[in-house]
């Protein structure tokens, strides 16, 4: 198996794990989804680094690279629109907080701040 | 309170987007909260204004009270001829009368003796050679014992005192001489009853404290007839006047008790009723009309406009039949004016008739009381209701407010960590991709025919 092949594999197999990631209890599962993003990004960064300058291949091998990446690709970007659902979805319970929040003449403030950053 | 805008900050490029929804959010939120505090500010001002119209009320309700008493008592006023040998107050009199007091042979007083000799020691030394001693309080006596450990003065006070038969002992310490320590025994009342303390009673019985404060009566004639009285205040001989002697009398002198009708007493109760009443106007006002306060329409303001027109228009059936009669004019404001040139004028039997037209505090005019009795009542009045109303709204409001608090609490907790997960990973995974998209761009590029690496 040639560095292509196994820098590939471990590709595939990273974004496998995207599929794991539990989007109904992302916060529960946050430590375990970090991992497998973990994971992912050196593989990616192992690709890169192979593919990077004065690298060369046959026709045949460039082709199957490039479907396993396309491949991965959507994989990752499939896991995006998961968690960009997730995030509509707790923005959604947001809104309806709101809805209650008014129908029930709640006073209290929300937090100011969401720092998502920490 | 304004609400604070929420700040998402997120790392992922769709954290704009986040915050324009949130924004939005609580831009809705917060119109009820402003809602929910007007109605509690309202609640807090309505107690406020209630609980000034409720002093209002009830001070108009005293004035009109205060008349009725007034009236029932006829203004009489007690007066001594001597107050420095008889003092007098109307206690309840109802009708004039003139007393005369005379012969005051004695100002009454309590006994009140002292040891004949003194002690070395309080504690120590034996006040009684037998150990048996006995207290003598006017025709009563009590036997005591003395054991060797309170064979002494302290001992000897601690069981007179605990007898409790109206007399008190104390040790006197006078800090001088060899015997500094003496025994004080007085009457608890005033009234011609002896105090003795006999050492040995059934032997050599030999008083141990002075006779020379006893007890005495006051002594004196009422309208010619003796009296003796244990208290110089006497208040169950003539009715409705209590008086007190102060001081004996010269064999001739008389001191004159006269309870007559003072109309300066009517007078002054009407002048405070109309302040009151005018007072009680202004603040009902602030609740009516056009700039009206927040019990506009209110049920109390209502009962309390009511009330007043009553007062206002009450009618008697007598020679004095309406305020007017008395110079109580009512103005097109809604107050009242008392004109005191018009009552000035009024005989004396239109002062009586003034009395009957008040009645008590319980009937005529003064009997209009008991509507403002009903409504200030601190149990059971109007005011108490309502605010008690005003409470339990106030807690239901808190009570909700506590429930939804925690419940958004919960909820606020559980979305921001949704958010940040997501947010955290959806900016990992948006910078991944954008690694792979280069690397497919350059293997794109890449040139083959050279063997895999």
């Amino acid at each position: 198996m040639s560095h292509l092949d196994r820098a590939l594999e471990e590709l595939e197999i990273a974004t496998a794990a995207l599929a794991g990631i539990p989007m109904d209890g992302l916060v529960d599962g946050f430590v375990e989804a970090r991992a497998a993003l973990e994971r992912r990004s050196l593989a990616i960064a192992g690709l890169a680094e192979l593919t990077g300058g004065g690298f060369t291949c046959s026709p045949e091998e460039r082709e199957d690279a490039l479907r396993r990446l396309r491949l991965s690709d959507e994989a990752g970007s499939e896991a995006q629109q998961g968690l960009a659902a997730v995030t509509r979805t707790a923005l959604a319970e947001w809104r309806q907080w709101s809805q209650i929040y008014r129908a029930l003449g709640a006073s209290r403030e929300p937090d100011p701040v969401l720092d998502c950053r920490a | 309170v304004p609400f604070t805008p929420l700040v998402f900050t997120g790392i992922s490029s769709f954290s704009s987007d986040f915050q324009t929804v949130l924004n939005r959010a609580v831009s809705i939120a917060s119109l009820p909260l402003k809602t929910l505090q007007n109605n509690e500010a309202d609640i807090l001002t309505k107690k406020t204004v209630l609980g000034s119209l409720n002093t209002a009320v009830d001070a108009l309700g005293t004035s009109i009270a205060a008349l009725g008493t007034v009236a029932k008592n006829k203004a009489l006023v007690a007066t001594s001829s001597n107050s420095v040998l008889v003092s007098v107050v109307n206690s309840g009199a109802t009708s004039a009368a003139t007393y005369t007091i005379s012969d005051i042979t004695s100002v009454a007083k309590a006994a009140s003796e002292t040891s004949k000799i003194g002690y070395a020691d309080a504690n120590a030394t034996p006040v009684s050679a037998s150990g048996q001693v006995k207290l003598w309080v006017g025709a009563k006596s009590y036997g005591i014992t003395l054991t060797a450990g309170t064979n002494n003065l302290a001992g000897l006070r601690n069981a007179i005192n605990s007898l409790g038969v109206g007399a008190t002992a104390t040790v006197l310490t006078t800090g001088t001489g060899l015997t500094p320590n003496y025994l004080s025994l007085s009457a608890n009342s005033s009234g011609a009853a002896a105090l003795q303390l006999f050492e040995d009673p059934d032997g050599a019985n030999t008083n141990l404290v002075t006779s020379a404060n006893q007890g005495a009566n006051a002594i004196f004639k009422l309208n010619g007839v003796s009296v003796s009285k244990t208290s110089n205040l006497v208040n169950d001989v003539v009715s409705g006047a209590t008086f007190t002697i102060l001081g004996t009398t010269d064999p001739a002198a008389t001191v004159s008790l006269t309870l007559a009708t003072d109309r300066t007493q009517l007078q002054s109760a009407i002048q405070n009723f109309a302040s009151k009443y005018n007072a009680l106007v202004d603040s009902v006002g602030g609740q009516v009309g056009p700039a009206a306060g927040l019990l506009s329409g209110d049920l109390i303001v209502r009962e309390v406009q009511n009330d007043l027109r009553q007062v206002a228009s009450y009618q008697g059936s007598g020679d004095i039949k309406s305020l007017s009669d008395l110079g109580v004019q009512l103005g097109k404001d809604g107050k009242i004016t008392f004109d005191t040139t018009v009552f000035t004028a009024l005989s004396a039997s239109q002062v009586n008739s003034a009395f009957d037209f008040f009645g008590s505090p319980g009937t005529g005019f003064g009997g209009l009381a008991d509507k403002f009795s009903q409504i200030t009542d601190p149990v059971t009045g109007l005011v108490k209701l309502q605010q008690d109303n005003y409470d339990q709204a106030d807690k239901r409001i808190q009570s909700n407010i506590t429930d939804l608090n925690d419940r958004i609490g919960q909820l606020q907790t559980r979305v921001a960590a949704q958010l940040q997960a997501a947010d955290a990973l959806q900016a990992q995974l948006t910078s991944q991709q954008s690694v792979l998209t280069a690397t497919l761009q350059s293997l794109n590029f890449t040139s083959f025919g050279k063997a895999a690496v």
